[in-house]
């Protein structure tokens, strides 16, 4: 072997260690890509973005092992090192080769070719280092685990995607076939903000979104098209407008479940139809409240612990807002019944946000000021963060009595102790056997008693006349002419007022029989800034006239009226203590009242059967002549159901039966007659019929593929076949052939009878 | 015995053929050569086969005439037994059939000569069309044993919109092996039912039609390897058919009420009457025009296929009106009574006898619920000639009792309406609809039509239909074409035709008052059901007579091969012989 084959030979040795380890790096970078695909493909990532991964591991695996091995920096020097170093045969002589003969010793000549010769016997079997077994070995583990992982992944892949729509409860439905004509479709719906579900773009025509949100479509044709319209539920149009692209857009907000169509004419001036899409809207569902830890109905005594703890969970399908309890303590019984209402927030946690929490709250019966026969109403409200009107919920009133042990109690439903029907006409005869009495024992008390007495008087009088007055609409009046002297009038005419007069508890429907005095109530609070127009409304504290705010018909009222100024007569000389002269007008009073009492119910047998006045000479004569038979004619049998749907069910059952489909102008308006009675239904529930109300529509247009034909026109029959109703069972009349036997058969049996 | 089939006549051949051999004969002997006997008897048998060859020989023999008929289906064994048995018997078999031990094919045109000699037929049996052909069925039917499947089959007829229908059957199995029975409407299943253990097990399904019209429902067999095999079930319901009810009330109740709207809502003819004073009434019409009824009259009944009638009113009725009422309803007008607890009395009218009881209320089940109503205090007691159409443990609540044509019903439960206010309208509607059918005056039809060739029916197979009309001449037609009629000789008023079944599909026989829809399968479709009833209509035809049948000649050609051969062998020998 001369030289220059020796240095030929070397430079192969370094081609040749230099694939291998490129080799060798290769294999483990794609070991890398492989395992990085594998574990990203049960990562829900688009292949693009696989692919990415995996590429990026394989290349930085390769370049770092690289650069390890210095792969690119080999050079012959270094062989020739590896050769001296690994072959002692070659005597440390090798890079001798690379030397010139000219520039050598005779020594290093004789050297050279030495070593030429035992390269030549050597060079065949020299072995260079390399790992490549061990990286053919790890890439065909890799290669295993890889593609083992993704066997399996792909069954997880598959339940995960199906189970992102009801996840995120928005989003496309699977991928659909676009209409022919249709170029290219983006849906962009955009939720409502508060649901914090982002704006979204599909390509796919079904949706299913939360209620209200605005859905815009963007819809581009394969060729030019005019009049492209909208037809929302087979009745509403909407013409979609003409983007500066070309494109047909159209928006629309959805708060209910609708489904729609794209109609449009082509340049030629042929109608076409989209198959029906549906677009289900998602109720955002009012918050659920539970409390777990309480009874409806809970009474305790005295000596129990009287710290409630309330333990309730709120949960909403979006977030819940604000949450609270509505508590009212009912004191005192019969007439005396007070209602204090309160709003207490819970506890924990501070503040009330969040998808489903848990709120506690205490609930001191002491520091409500309840006392023994009082009773605690309360009930549990919510709010979500629906815009702009929230949804709420409240959970059933709960019950606490706290048990007077002190009392026998007639109530008959302890829940609700108010006593609806106070007994207002006594009080009258009362006062008067009163001042009667106090007229009688004037002699033997004192003048200051007397008086004293007859002031209590005057003041059981006036509560008298304020509580008349209610019904009259004066129960804000008790201010109006000449006041008590005494202080203590005062207080007790505050508290008289806040017990029968102006109750402020309106939150409290919920355990009352409806009160009618709260609508007046309610527009003492409201009026005031709408009067801009009149200036003296907005200053004078008007309420509703007098005149009109009663119960009572205008006879009736007027006696009321003049029985409430015949009070104020008496209380005034009640109130001058001279009860004599106030007899007068209390009997006047009492007379006035029992005559309403009897005037109502005069009133009321009015508003019954008024007979015609009867001729007397025709009484009790038994002249019937000129009654007549009453008659009554109903012709009221039921019109048929989905007449329609009947024909075309029929129809579709010829067709399957004759196994032909034939669509003539005929049948096609019947099935569209049927389609127009489907879409009513199918607007309640899209999901079970739209796709059978598309069906119909192509079958109506003959373009379903006769192979397919069978199978949709059984989707149809079913569906038609299930709208119909489930009716009741009507008798029909049954035949029988007559014949002469029968007769004879008849005779005969009833001869037989006779013997 | 041996005769001849000759195919020339003899003498003509013994003519010609005598002198050859005589020629032969006398050349052979001319001829000095060795095997002079030999060669003379090759002559003469050459001739001898030349002649057979023509002539054709029979052998007759004498033989048992009984023919042993196998038909589809039949059972090796059974054959075997039967033959040890009689081993005389011949073995024919039908066109189709695998033959078996040599037995010969019976043509069908045979079928009629040879039929007299069939003493035993095993298999399937013979199809009806065949059984026709015989006139003296004299055979024993030795039937194979069934393959599973549904062995009968029969829908309630009529069947109606919105009223459940009953399909009533049997199934046959042959394993033990559970296996479901469905029938599938329009929209799918409908009502199954589970079929255990071997044998023949009766089922029974159930079905809701929604709407009237010709429809094809599937009844699926699960099988063996859990493959199901559909039958298509042709259902024809039929269109509503309005009664004509009157009631007479001494006033109006709430039960009326909501009776009468229900009706009315259903398009039935109703006049209803209350009382107001003697002679004064109040009416009420629905779907008519208004025809005041002061009085029952028999011109008021026969235009009225159901009086429902309070007890009060009934009790207010003239003797004269009574004894309308009665023939009325002798002639086949129907009654319901709504009797009074105590009040009312057994008469000819109300031909029941009711017996206090302590309950006020009856728990009745309707549509698989138990619904518990208010009803009299009374129960029936004679009950042996009322036939109930509602009842519970305590005793019949609603029925009827035969009167003439007509039918005398009563009513013990009230307050049905609450059925309705409790939003259960089909309820009511179950329970009142049979009441009022079953009382109904059955409308008179001039003429029926009834196929008595049984279900199912095939492409080109002969139907058998029968005609009862009071028309002297009634015309039936097939679908367009007119079908010959024969009357029956001994039926009054019954006529006779067959058709052949066309096309798979719906079709009708119409006259000129009825029509009958009928469906015809495709072929295949119902085997079993078909196999079993040819299996019953050869039993039917079966005798059990043991005669040995008479003897008879029985033919065999010889086979004119065996000349042919034993000519060539004479005449080779002699050219052969020379040569030896």
């Amino acid at each position: 072997m001369s030289a220059t084959e020796a240095r030929y030979h070397l430079l192969r040795l370094k081609r040749k260690y230099r694939m291998i380890r490129v080799t060798e790096a290769l294999l483990l970078a794609l070991a890398a890509g492989l395992i990085t695909y594998a574990v990203a493909y049960w990562f829900i990532l688009s292949v693009y973005g696989l692919w990415l991964l995996a590429g990026i591991a394989g290349l930085s695996c390769f370049i770092v092992r690289s650069i390890q091995l210095g792969l690119w920096q080999i050079s012959e020097a270094g062989v020739i090192h590896y050769m001296n170093q690994h072959y002692p045969q070659l005597e440390e002589s090798a890079d001798l080769f690379t030397k010139k003969d000219d520039d050598l010793t005779s020594l290093q000549q004789l050297q050279k070719i030495k070593s030429l010769r035992q390269f030549e016997i050597l060079y065949p079997s020299v072995k260079l280092p390399h790992k490549l077994l061990q990286a053919l070995v790890i890439f065909a583990l890799s290669a295993l685990i890889s593609f083992g992982s993704m066997g399996f992944a792909g069954k997880h892949k598959i339940s995960r995607e199906t189970a992102i729509p009801s996840n995120e409860q928005a989003g496309p439905s699977t991928e659909e076939v676009l209409p022919a004509a249709i170029r290219s479709a983006a849906i962009t719906f955009t939720p409502p903000s508060y649901t914090g579900i982002p704006r979204q773009t599909v390509k796919t025509f079904n949706l299913r979104v939360p209620e209200g949100t605005n859905v815009q479509w963007n819809i581009a044709f394969t060729e030019k098209v005019l009049d492209a319209k909208m037809i929302f539920s087979t009745h509403d149009s909407v013409k979609l407008s003409n983007t500066a692209s070309g494109e047909f857009s159209i928006q629309k907000q959805f708060s209910e479940t609708a489904f729609y169509q794209i109609a449009w004419r082509n340049a030629d001036g042929t109608a076409k139809y989209s198959d029906y899409f549906t677009v289900e809207t998602i109720r955002d569902q009012p918050p659920v409240i539970a409390i777990e830890n309480l009874d409806q109905f809970i009474t305790l005594s005295l000596t129990d612990n009287l710290k409630i703890n309330l333990q309730s969970t709120l949960t909403d399908d979006y977030r819940v807002d604000d949450a609270y309890i509505i508590a009212t303590v009912s004191k005192g019984s019969g007439e005396s019944v007070k209602f204090r209402e309160e709003k207490l927030r819970f506890d924990k946690p501070g503040k009330i946000s969040g998808k489903s929490l848990r709120a506690n709250r205490t609930i001191d019966l002491v520091k409500l000021g309840l006392d023994p026969g009082d009773e605690l109403y309360f009930y549990v409200e919510a709010l979500d963060n629906k815009a702009p009107q929230p949804n709420k919920a409240r959970t059933e009133t709960f019950f606490i009595a706290l048990q007077d042990t002190t009392q026998q109690t007639t109530s008959i439903d302890p829940g609700l102790g108010v006593d609806l029907m106070p007994d207002y006409f006594r009080s009258q005869r009362q006062i008067i056997i009163d001042s009667e009495k106090l007229l009688k024992e004037k002699k033997n008390i004192t003048k200051e008693v007397f008086n004293s007495r007859s002031n209590d008087l005057a003041y059981d009088q006036k509560v008298l006349r304020l509580r008349y007055g209610e019904f009259l609409g004066e129960e804000f009046e008790s201010g109006i002419g000449p006041q008590a002297a005494l202080p203590s009038d005062d207080d007790h005419e505050e508290d008289v007022t806040k017990k029968y007069g102006h109750v402020h508890d309106t939150e409290n429907e919920h355990n009352l029989v409806e009160e009618k005095k709260s609508a007046p109530a309610q527009d003492h609070h409201d009026h005031g800034g709408d009067d801009k127009d009149d200036p003296v409304k907005a200053y004078t504290h008007a309420h509703d006239s007098e005149d009109e705010a009663t119960f009572f018909a205008q006879s009736i009222r007027s006696k009321l009226k003049a029985a409430i100024t015949v009070m104020w007569d008496a209380e005034l000389h009640l109130r001058l203590y001279d009860p004599e002269k106030s007899l007068p007008y209390q009997y006047k009073a009492l007379k006035l009242l029992k005559e309403i009492s009897q005037d109502s119910r005069i009133y009321v047998h009015r508003t019954g059967f008024d007979p015609p006045p009867l001729k007397e000479e025709k009484r009790l004569t038994g002249d019937l002549t000129e009654l007549k038979n009453a008659t009554a004619e109903k012709s009221s049998s039921k019109p048929e159901t989905y007449p329609h749907i009947r024909k075309a069910a029929a129809l579709l059952e010829h067709m399957l039966q004759s196994g032909t489909v034939t669509i003539t102008p005929d049948i096609k308006n019947d099935l569209l007659k049927a389609g127009q009675e489907l879409s009513v239904v199918a607007i309640a529930q899209p999901g079970r019929y739209l796709k059978s109300l598309s069906l119909l529509k192509r079958l109506s247009e003959n373009e379903i593929e006769p192979a397919q034909q069978p199978v949709a026109i059984e989707a149809i029959r079913a569906s038609l076949w299930q709208v119909l109703p489930k009716e009741a069972a009507s008798p029909q009349s049954h035949t029988r052939p007559v014949h002469a036997l029968d007769e004879r058969f008849l005779k005969s049996m009833e001869a037989l009878k006779q013997k | 015995m041996i005769t001849f089939h000759a195919l020339v006549s003899p003498t003509l051949l013994a003519a010609l053929l005598v002198p050859l051999t005589l020629l032969f004969l006398w050349l052979e002997w001319k001829r000095k050569q060795r095997f002079l006997v030999l060669r003379w008897i090759a002559v003469v048998v050459m001739m001898a086969m030349a002649a057979s060859l023509f002539l054709r020989p029979v052998v007759t023999s004498e033989k048992n005439s009984s023919i042993l008929l196998l038909t589809a289906g039949y059972e090796k064994q059974k054959v075997d037994s039967l033959l040890q048995h009689h081993p005389d018997l011949q073995l024919w078999h039908l066109t189709g059939v695998n033959p078996y031990k040599k037995s010969s094919l019976l043509a069908d045109h045979e079928l009629p000569i040879k039929g007299d000699q069939i003493r035993f037929v095993t298999g399937e049996g013979l199809p009806a069309t065949d059984l026709d052909l015989l006139d003296n069925k004299t055979f024993t039917f030795i039937p194979s044993q069934p393959t599973a499947g549904i062995m009968s089959l029969s829908v309630v007829q009529p069947v109606l919109a919105h009223h459940p229908a009953q399909v009533q059957g049997t199934f046959y199995n042959t394993t033990p092996e559970k296996k479901w029975i469905v029938i599938n409407g329009p929209n799918g299943k409908e009502d199954s039912v589970l079929m255990e253990g071997r044998g023949l097990k009766s089922f029974h399904l159930s079905f809701t039609p929604k709407q009237k019209g010709e429809w094809l429902y599937t009844l699926a067999i699960q099988g063996s390897d859990e493959k199901w095999q559909a039958e298509k079930l042709p259902v024809y319901v039929e269109a509503d058919a309005p009664l004509r009810l009157l009631f007479i009330q001494d006033f109006p109740t709430f039960e009326t009420q909501y009776l009468k709207s229900y009706l009315a809502h259903a398009g039935h003819k109703l006049i209803l009457r209350y009382q107001l004073s003697q002679k004064i009434f109040r009416f009420e019409f629905a779907n008519r025009q208004p025809t005041q009824v002061n009085r029952l009259t028999h011109d008021v009944l026969d235009e009225t296929d159901l009086l429902i009638i309070d007890d009060g009113a009934l009790q207010k009725l003239t003797a004269g009106e009574k004894n309308i009422l009665k023939e009325s309803i002798h002639s086949g007008l129907g009654i319901l009574i709504l009797p009074h607890a105590t009040k009312t009395k057994r008469d000819g009218l109300f031909p029941f006898t009711l017996a206090p009881v302590k309950t006020d209320s009856a728990t009745i089940v309707l549509q698989d619920k138990a619904v518990t109503l208010p009803a009299l205090p009374v129960r029936l007691q004679n009950n042996s000639t009322v036939q109930s159409l509602v009842q519970n443990k305590s005793g019949i609540l609603t029925g009827y009792a035969f009167s003439g044509a007509g039918k005398l019903g009563f009513q013990l439960l009230q307050e049905t309406y609450r059925l309705t206010l409790s939003g259960d309208s089909v309820g009511y509607g179950a329970f009142w609809s049979p009441v009022i059918e079953k009382l109904s005056r059955r409308a008179t039809q001039a003429s029926s039509i009834q196929i008595t060739t049984p279900f199912p029916w095939y492409i080109d197979e002969p139907l058998q239909t029968t005609l009862l009309s009071s028309q002297p001449n009634p015309t039936l037609f097939a679908d367009t074409t007119q079908l010959p009629l024969r009357e029956d000789e001994r039926l009054d008023d019954a006529w006779h035709g067959q058709f052949w079944a066309g096309t798979p599909g719906w079709h009708s026989l119409q006259t000129d008052a009825s029509s009958l829809h009928y469906y015809v399968s495709e072929k295949g479709g119902w085997n079993s059901l078909r196999q079993n009833i040819q299996r019953e209509q050869n039993q039917l035809v079966s005798s059990a007579s043991n005669s040995s049948g008479e003897p008879v000649l029985v033919q065999k050609e010889l086979p004119a091969l065996y000349f042919f051969l034993a000519f060539v062998a004479a005449a080779g020998f002699l050219w052969f012989a020379p040569k030896l």
